[in-house]
This record gives C-alpha cells, structure tokens and sequence, in this order.
C-alpha cells in the first residue's frame, strides 16, 4: 500500500511566506528507509547580495537575515571583518557585545521555551492555548522576554535589527545610569529565569540518546557566547580560521541547503544548546550551575527533548553574565576603535541562541567585499536532525500519519532550526510500502 | 504619542524587505512618513508575536498592513479586516478562521501574526480596534523587487490606511 499524505500548516489568510518547510519519510514494512527535511533556506541570497558592498555594512545587512538572532548576525560579521582588518576589539567595547548578546539569548530562549516548547510537554496545542489556561505562567515567560528586549533595546538601539552596531564597536555607548537602569529589571528576570528551570524540569522527556559529535565554542573562564574558538565533544580544537578546513558542506540531492560534516569523520554533528552546554557546562556562573545541577542536568545532555531545561538554564546564564557586566560597567573612552580596511580574510564565529554562527569576508584594499561566506547553525544541524528523526520514527512507526506528524513536529521542535524566517512548517509526506 | 483624544494610533508595517512581495508593509510605512500626523507611530516588525503584542498594547488603534500569501484572490488584490479589539468586550466574535493560526509551527520563526492576535486575545492586550490590510503577493522568495501586481497595488494600499488613519485620529 502507497500511503500519502500532505499537510500543509500555513495560514490562509493575511498571512507570512509559507511553505518552505517540509518533512518525507519513506518506510518499508517495519523499516525506515529514508528521511528528508527540507527546512532551511541558506542565506545565499545575503551572501550574493553582500559582494561589492563597503566592508563597513555587513554587520547592518546580516542583521536582516533573521528576526530573531539579529545580533549573532551582527556579531560574527563584526568579528570577521575585524580580523581581516587585523583588529581585535576587547575591553569594555567586547563586554558591551557580550551584554547586548546576552539580551539576544535571554529573548529568543523565553520565546521558545514558552511559546513553542513548553506547550509539548503539557498537552496543549500551542502556546496560545496555555496562555489561556496558565495565563500567570505565560506571563512570565513574556516578562523574560521583554528583559531581553530591553538591553537589546538600550545597548543596540531596538530590539530588531539593532542599528547601534558597527565594526569597531558601537556608534554611542550607554552611560552607567542607563544600564543601572536595566539592572532592576534583570534581577526580577532572574527570579523569573529560575523558576523557569524549576518549571521546565518537572516535565516528562521522551527517551532519546542522540551519540552525535558536538560542536560549540569555548571561552575559557566563561561560558561561550560572543566570541571564542572552537571545540568538539571528540577532542577537535580549532580558531574561526580553520572553519571551512574542519566543516565539510556537501550537496545533497533533495535540499537548496548544503549538509555539513566534520572533516575526517563520516558522521554527523550537532551544534546548539545540547553542544554547548555539554562541552561548557563547568564555565556556568554560579546560579546556573546550581538551577543545572537542581535540575538534574549533569555535566552534560544528549537527549534534544531535554534542550529546554538546557535553554532554561542558558537564560539564567545570561542574566547573571548581564548583571555582572552591568556592575562592572565602566562607560568606554570611545565609542568604537577604528578599523582600517585591508586587502584581507577574515573570520568570525559567535554562538548564536541555535549554535556556531560562522562567516568569512574577503576584503579588497579599498575595503569592498570581494566575497562573503555565512554558515549558520541550522544548516550544519540538518543532517544530525535527520539522523535523529530517523531513530525516533523507526521506533513510532505504528502510529498513524497524524500522530506520527505531531510526533515528529515535537521532536523537530527540540532543535528549533532556523527555517528561514516568516516561513510556516511542516508539509509531511510519508510513503509507506 | 497619541490621537486626538490621546489615545494611541498606531501603523505596523509587517514583513521584511528581502522577500520580494513581503517587503509590502514596511514599504507603506515609509510612504506614510511624512503624510499623516507626527504623533501617528509609524513602526515595521517582523511579525514575531510577542513584539507585536507588546506594540499594540495600550494602543487605541492599531492598523497593521501584511502581505498576504495563500488563498484564491489574484496578485494585487488588497484586503482589509477588522478584527474585534478589547473595545468589544472580551467573548466578542472570534478571529476569522483564516488568521488564526492552526498549529504550532516547528520553529520560533514560524510564529505569525494570526499567533499575536490570538496571544493577545488570551492574555488581553489588544488594542482598542485593529484593523488589517493585506496585498495579496505572489513573489515570496528572495529578492528586492515587488510583483508587477503588487508593485501597482501599492499606492492604493497605502492611501487606504492612510484613510483609516486619519479616520481613527477624527473618531
């Protein structure tokens, strides 16, 4: 018996662009042949586009490109082009990127874990519905969200597509009053980001044991955000330089993206918050480490259902890390280092809320951009969410479409891939013979 | 900033430049730069729900202008819904089926503006009215440059929120 089956799960009506997610399985009896997810758009078109523009304009354009990690756009653009210019930016102008960052992560986690995730675990279709029932506990989760927003708001101008960044450092930088300022805000968030953990913790997680080499950055002393080189759960150690040395991107037949790959290794990889957390987790500031620990996380996770407890605690990092950056914060002399352009390579990797973020720039001496690489995260995830869906559907393969599509979407869900933003999933085809 | 009677009037501009078609709404926000009352907030958004809630919040009248994708309408064709906002108690007449989204999507960056005005109906943060006007688009993928249908739709869109504005500041 041939069996298919389409959904198309986009709005009719005033609407976003739809429809550049899907999902195939392809299932033989009891055996599950074939998984394709077809999920994420590469910003090619970014890349493309960014040729012949002024080295001075990545960090705005790339911005653009999502909606929801602007600043890790920014940030790795701003590193590459920095390094390619033979400029390293520290002192306060870095803690300030790291702050600004942290409200990226604090934002994107809280809309995932309550919106998204947490609605999984309890019964509810969508966030919308445990909003009507739990109104006290969404309202939390939007009360992070907008702690969040507001250091992106102070330090990068706006919460989107922040317009304050600029290679070097920032066009004005806050006075100590205006962080002061945020500082109360964030330490209710802190309140808020426990319990969140405490909350998330409790839930049920699906047995899933994923064996994938990890990939994240390391920031010795500190947990890895804005900057660092890069590390693999196998022992790999290499700078931003090496990236496209050690990350294998490969056609595949079914999908626009590139599948990524570590060279000298045949497998897999994963990058995210089960990666960093698990080669990082010892670098935790203090309250993490303890809502970690109370959580029962370990000193490492491979169970993607579990990334919520992961992200929870992420978002207790990053307000910790924004109240000491905060006390600390002494205004910079200047508000940005100068950055001559020349004829030169750079490269940049952050960790952005979904893993490494990696992009490369050839500059010409007048300082145009010859060309422009930009890997992010979602697309080196691909091939290991595959694989993981793979295992998860050999063992639900009694369940109808239906189930199996809810099913599938819980565990895709888990990863929270980039798909491109504004763009609705899952068309899910299963062929069963 | 406020209307007349100072309350909020508020115009979002939906989408993102990049996408061809869905650069519609921020396209109009910047016509209307200029051609309607400084004290009407003219903002763009991506969409993501909570932001938009949060914008809306308080607002006495808040028009968002969309791209439209889906459906049998041709390419051009502009609609306009006015969805019952807070002024009309809260049990009123549901969110036309079509705006409302059906699922959860598998992403934080699938989430819509059919999820801002459903969240904000559950946690009560709409505003006062809402009125949405949509160009139904064709070209989604990437790209600068609108449709030819939507490219001459466009003048028309943004005269008919422009009306709506000066409307909502009279009332």
């Amino acid at each position: 018996m041939t069996h298919r089956r389409e959904r198309t799960l986009a709005t009719a009506g005033i609407a976003r662009v739809e429809g550049e997610g899907s999902l195939y399985l392809r299932v033989s009896g009891d055996q599950v042949d074939e998984v394709r997810l077809d999920i994420y758009e590469p910003p090619r078109f970014f890349e493309a586009f960014l040729r012949g523009r002024s080295y001075r304009e990545p960090p705005d354009i790339t911005a653009r490109i999502c909606g929801i990690c602007p600043v890790a756009y920014q940030t790795s653009a701003a590193l590459a082009i920095e390094a390619a210019c033979g400029v390293q930016v520290g002192g306060p102008l870095a803690d300030l990127r790291r702050l600004l960052y942290c409200g990226e992560w604090i934002a994107s986690h809280s809309l995932h874990i309550y919106l998204l995730h947490a609605p999984d675990f309890l019964g509810y279709p969508g966030g919308i519905e445990l909003a009507r029932d739990q109104r006290a506990i969404v309202e939390r989760g939007l009360r992070l969200r907008r702690a969040g927003n507001a250091i992106m708001e102070t330090i990068g101008g706006r919460a989107i597509h922040p317009v304050n960044f600029r290679i070097g450092g920032f066009y004005s930088t806050p006075t100590k009053s205006g962080l002061d300022r945020l500082a109360d805000q964030l330490q209710a968030a802190l309140d808020d980001a426990l319990e969140t953990v405490r909350w998330v913790a409790s839930f049920d997680f699906p047995d899933l044991t994923v064996d994938h080499e990890m990939l994240a950055l390391s920031q010795p002393g500190s947990y890895p955000i804005e900057s660092g080189s890069l590390v693999s759960t196998d022992g790999r150690a290499f700078g931003a330089a090496e990236f496209e040395r050690q990350v294998i991107e490969q056609q595949v037949p079914h999908s626009t993206a590139l599948h990524a790959r570590l060279a000298g290794s045949d497998g897999t990889y994963l990058t995210g918050p089960l990666a960093r957390y698990s080669l990082n987790s010892r670098w935790l500031p203090p309250r993490a480490a303890a809502a970690a620990a109370a959580a029962g996380l370990g000193d490492s996770c491979r169970n993607p259902f579990r990334s919520i407890v992961v992200r929870a605690v992420e978002v207790v990092c990053a307000i910790e890390e924004a109240l000491r950056l905060i006390k600390a914060y002494e205004p910079p002399s200047i508000p940005s280092v100068e950055v001559v352009a020349q004829a030169a390579t750079g490269h940049g990797v952050s960790e952005a809320p979904r893993g490494v973020l990696y992009q490369r720039y050839e500059l010409d001496a007048a300082g145009t951009v010859v060309s422009a690489r930009i890997v992010p995260p979602t697309s080196q995830n691909q091939a290991a969410i595959e694989r993981d869906l793979r295992q998860f559907v050999q063992v639900r393969l009694d369940l109808t479409d239906e189930q199996l599509a809810r099913e599938c979407e819980q565990a895709i869900r888990s990863y929270d891939p980039c798909i491109s933003c504004a763009t609705h999933f899952l068309d899910l085809q299963v062929d069963r013979t | 900033m406020t209307g007349v009677g100072g309350e909020r009037v508020i115009v979002i501009g939906v989408g993102t430049e990049f996408r061809c078609d869905d650069g519609a709404g921020p396209a109009v926000i910047e016509r209307l730069r200029g051609t309607v009352p400084a004290n009407v907030e003219l903002l763009c958004s991506d969409g993501e729900p909570t932001r938009l809630m949060e914008t809306w919040t308080d607002a006495a009248v808040a028009i968002v202008v969309d791209a439209v994708s889906g459906g049998d309408a041709a390419p051009g064709t502009l609609h306009r819904v006015v969805v019952p906002g807070h002024a009309a108690g809260h049990g009123s007449a549901p969110t036309p089926g079509q705006l409302a989204p059906t699922v959860t999507p598998a992403s934080s960056h699938g989430l819509g503006l059919g999820a801002a005005i459903e969240l904000s109906r559950a946690l009560s943060r709409l505003p006062g009215q809402l009125i949405l006007h949509g160009v139904q688009g064709e070209a989604f993928g990437y790209g600068q440059a609108f449709s030819p249908a939507v490219e001459a739709a466009i003048d028309d869109l943004t005269a008919r929120v422009r009306a709506d504005v000066l409307s909502a500041l009279a009332s």
